[in-house]
Formats: C-alpha cells, sequence, structure tokens
C-alpha cells in the first residue's frame, strides 16, 4: 500500500514537472534570446539554443533608445488610476448591490451583468469617440478612461459583502451608525482580501491591455504598446525585442514577488482567469 | 396617501443609490451607452470611399441573415467554446487538486504556475489568438473565424461599421437567449440553501 503511494506521488510531479517545463520554456527561450545576436536568433539550422556569447548589446541599445522611465512611469499611472477607480467604486457598488434594499436595484444588477457578457472589442470606438471629443487624446486619463468602473469587480465585491454575517451591520445599527458609517468603518475593513484581488485583477489587466492604447495614445505610451511598436513591418529584431520585452516584465514579477499569496487567494476565490 | 415607504426603506434607497451611482454613471456612459451607439450605427453604412453615414434601414439585418460567413463565425465561436471551456475548467481543477496537495516542492511549482499565469496574454478572448495566428489568406480561416474577429474584420478593416455594428447586435441577441437559458436552467438545477 505504501509503495502505491509512493508511485502516484512520483506521477504527480512527473505531471507537474512537464506542465512547468511547457509553461516555462517561452519564458526562458525569450530571455536566452535577449542575449544573442540577430542571426543567432533566428537561425534555423543550426538551431541555436545558448548564444556563443552572451551579449548585453541588446539591452544597451533597447535602453539608450527607448525611454523606459515614461514607459515604466506610464505604466505606473495606469494602474494606479484604473486600480484606485476601480476598487473605489466597486466596493460602494459591492455593498449596495449585496446588501441594501432599494427600488431598482435588481434592474441595476442586471446591467452589470450584461455588461460582463459582452465582448470588450466593441466599445473601444464609443470610447475612442468620447475621448477625442474631451480632447483628451494622447493622455494618462485616455490611458485609463476605460477602466474607471469595473462590472466584473462589483460582481466580486457584492458577492464578499454577501458572505459576511449580518449581525454586525444590526449591532452597528443599534449603536446608531448610519449605513455610510457602517460601511466605512465596519463592513469593508473586512472585505479587505477581496478588494485586493480586485487591485491585483485590475493591475493585471491594465498592464497588459494592448489595443486600447494603440489606438487612443500616441506618444504616452504604456509598456505593452511600447513593446508591439517594436515590431517592424517586415523582420523584427528579436534580441533587442525580447531584451525589452524582459524589461517589461519586471513590474509583474515584482508585483506578484510581494501578493504572492493574495494573487493565488484572489484566483481561487472569485474564479476568475488571468 | 402615496405610499412612499417607511423611513428606513427610504434611508436605504438613498444610500443605495448613493453607493451605486459612480459605477453605474461609468457603467452607462463607458458601455451602455456605446451599445445603443453600436444598435444605431447597424441600421446604416459606409458610403463609397469611406465618407458618409447613410441611413439603410433593415438592409443589414438582411444581408445578415443570409451571409454565409457570418453563420459559418457563429458555429466556429460556439465550436470553439464548447471545447474549451470544458478542457480548461478539467485541466485547471486538476491542476489545483494536484498543488493542494502537501507535498515537497509545492510551493516552487506554484510560483511557476503563477508566474507564468501573470506573463501569459489573455488567450481566452476569443479574438486575440485568431487575430495573431490567422492572417488574411490563410485558408483554413473561414472555419476559424469567431465573431468577434468578423465584427473586427468589417469595423476596423473594410471600414464597414454599419454592418460591423450589425454582427455585434448579432452577438449581443446570441449571448442573451443564452443568458435566459441558463437562468432558467439555473432555477431546476440548482439547489440554493
Amino acid at each position: 500500500m505504501e509503495r502505491r503511494a509512493k508511485m502516484i506521488q512520483a506521477l504527480i510531479h512527473v505531471i507537474l514537472i512537464l506542465v512547468s517545463i511547457t509553461m516555462l520554456v517561452p519564458f526562458l527561450w525569450m530571455i536566452l534570446t535577449a542575449f544573442k545576436s540577430m542571426s543567432e536568433a533566428t537561425s534555423v539550422s543550426p538551431f541555436v539554443i545558448f548564444p556563443s556569447v552572451w551579449r548585453t548589446e541588446s539591452f544597451t541599445t533597447v535602453i539608450n533608445n527607448m525611454d523606459f522611465f515614461h514607459l515604466y512611469l506610464n505604466t505606473l499611472l495606469l494602474i494606479a488610476g484604473r486600480v484606485i477607480a476601480a476598487v473605489l467604486t466597486a466596493t460602494l457598488a459591492g455593498y449596495a448591490f449585496g446588501r441594501l434594499e432599494f427600488r431598482g436595484k435588481n434592474f441595476m444588477f442586471s446591467l452589470i451583468l450584461f455588461q460582463m457578457m459582452v465582448p470588450g472589442q466593441i466599445f473601444i470606438i464609443p470610447q475612442y469617440l468620447m475621448v477625442s471629443k474631451m480632447g483628451m487624446l494622447n493622455t494618462i486619463f485616455a490611458l485609463v478612461f476605460p477602466g474607471l468602473v469595473t462590472a466584473f469587480g462589483t460582481f466580486l465585491l457584492r458577492q464578499a459583502y454577501m458572505g459576511l454575517p449580518r449581525d454586525l451591520e444590526e449591532a452597528a445599527r443599534l449603536d446608531g451608525c448610519n449605513i455610510g458609517q457602517t460601511f466605512l468603518f465596519i463592513m469593508s475593513p473586512l472585505t479587505r482580501s477581496s478588494m485586493v484581488a480586485l487591485g491585483i485583477f485590475t493591475a493585471v489587466f491594465a498592464y497588459k491591455d494592448l489595443m486600447w492604447p494603440l489606438i487612443c495614445n500616441r506618444d504616452v505610451m504604456p509598456l505593452s504598446a511600447a513593446l508591439a511598436k517594436m515590431q517592424g513591418q517586415y523582420s523584427s529584431n528579436y534580441p533587442q525585442l525580447m531584451a525589452a520585452s524582459l524589461l517589461a516584465c519586471i513590474p509583474m514579477i515584482v508585483l506578484y514577488l510581494i501578493f504572492q499569496k493574495q494573487f493565488i487567494e484572489g484566483i481561487a476565490t472569485s474564479g476568475g482567469k488571468l | 396617501m402615496i405610499n412612499k415607504g417607511t423611513p428606513r426603506e427610504r434611508n436605504e434607497f438613498m444610500w443605495g443609490w448613493l453607493f451605486i451611482l459612480p459605477t453605474m454613471i461609468g457603467l452607462i456612459v463607458l458601455n451602455i451607452i456605446p451599445i445603443f451607439q453600436t444598435i444605431y450605427q447597424s441600421f446604416f453604412k459606409t458610403g463609397d470611399f469611406g465618407k458618409g453615414n447613410i441611413f439603410i434601414g433593415l438592409d443589414n439585418y438582411v444581408k445578415l441573415m443570409g451571409d454565409a460567413e457570418v453563420w459559418q463565425s457563429v458555429i466556429n465561436t460556439f465550436k470553439y467554446a464548447i471545447v474549451e471551456v470544458p478542457f480548461s475548467i478539467a485541466i485547471a481543477l486538476v491542476l489545483a487538486v494536484l498543488l493542494n496537495r502537501k507535498m515537497m516542492g509545492v510551493s516552487a511549482y506554484r510560483t511557476i504556475f503563477f508566474v507564468t499565469i501573470t506573463r501569459v496574454i489573455g488567450g481566452m478572448q476569443v479574438f486575440d489568438l485568431i487575430f495573431m495566428v490567422m492572417d488574411k489568406n490563410n485558408p483554413a480561416l473561414y472555419k476559424t473565424q469567431s465573431i468577434v474577429y468578423l465584427f473586427y474584420q468589417n469595423s476596423f478593416v473594410e471600414n464597414n461599421k454599419g454592418y460591423g455594428s450589425t454582427i455585434v447586435v448579432l452577438l449581443i441577441a446570441i449571448i442573451m437567449v443564452i443568458t435566459i437559458f441558463q437562468m432558467i436552467a439555473q432555477k431546476k438545477w440548482v439547489y440554493y440553501n
């Protein structure tokens, strides 16, 4: 019996190792290619895995020619803007939908559900026209704009509030708190993990938003769009592209390392996909 | 006397609407109005040389009914969804269970998985993936393009926003049908405490 358990363990290890390798290979390839020369990167036969010489020119070229300071800054502002706006609006609305009763609530909530189901591409043109009319094209505001509110976030926070015991609200009410105070001091701190989860989701989605920055901005670019623009029409300088991509990955890796636990909790509780 | 509800109800009404106002305003401006604009747009067509927006009534919808490409894309999208959704849930579930066991090296695996997941561009959207991989002359395109892909083709590439909007309206209609079906079915299948 003991032997059988060990065999199953071994098998599970094998599966997990295989899956891990599958996921890691593109990433490793990216790192290796960043240090290759252009011919090494594109050569098919012989197929080059490790660079013969670990060149750092790609990195230096890319750092000198691309304004990484502003790229990081724009990405940071984009993420911060969306995270703050989304978490604030979603937690308020989530509490209202989850715990309060008011006329029109169900209809409003159905609008939220509806928005979650429709593919996002259809909003791009109308939103572009709106930002254009506001004269705010090519700004950080334009980048943040589509992410100011989040139907998904509202849904997530509603679930969180619905899971809290009602006794707390009753107690608060008895103590003389109005709804606002009850929300602010008692209920919302209890949903902290969901708020963090929403913050992380929003941050990751903002970070990888590609089409919208390409459409609405020309100079004020986040990392994602800047990388896309590096691809030439006929061919791309792969080592440089990989070097830039590596540099662009850093914010997310840092974010993940800091918030590891919340990342996993967030995915687990919401069932959301990143 | 008009029943305005108890003071408690009115109070909750006020707070409730106050709290949902930012989100709802955002939603209406960013999403609901664009949907209406899209429906409105579906009754127009772009004139020759891309000039002008000409009202053509239901012509776009007539064209939609007879458009084999659109209906093929509906089938493509369904095929993709029917295969992809159970698969990804099953795989994710299996991995989640495996990762949850108390065993050596579990946190190493976890780190690898989740760093990669956060790094991978959300290929779940049945547009991004197809857009990246398929090119206009690819013979398999007809059987691969999804509804959203066709929308993109029509609205942005062929500059025929009217017809593109019509396709979107079709997609919205399909989603609503599925949702209503799901809501009815939920009442029968799901047992709530």
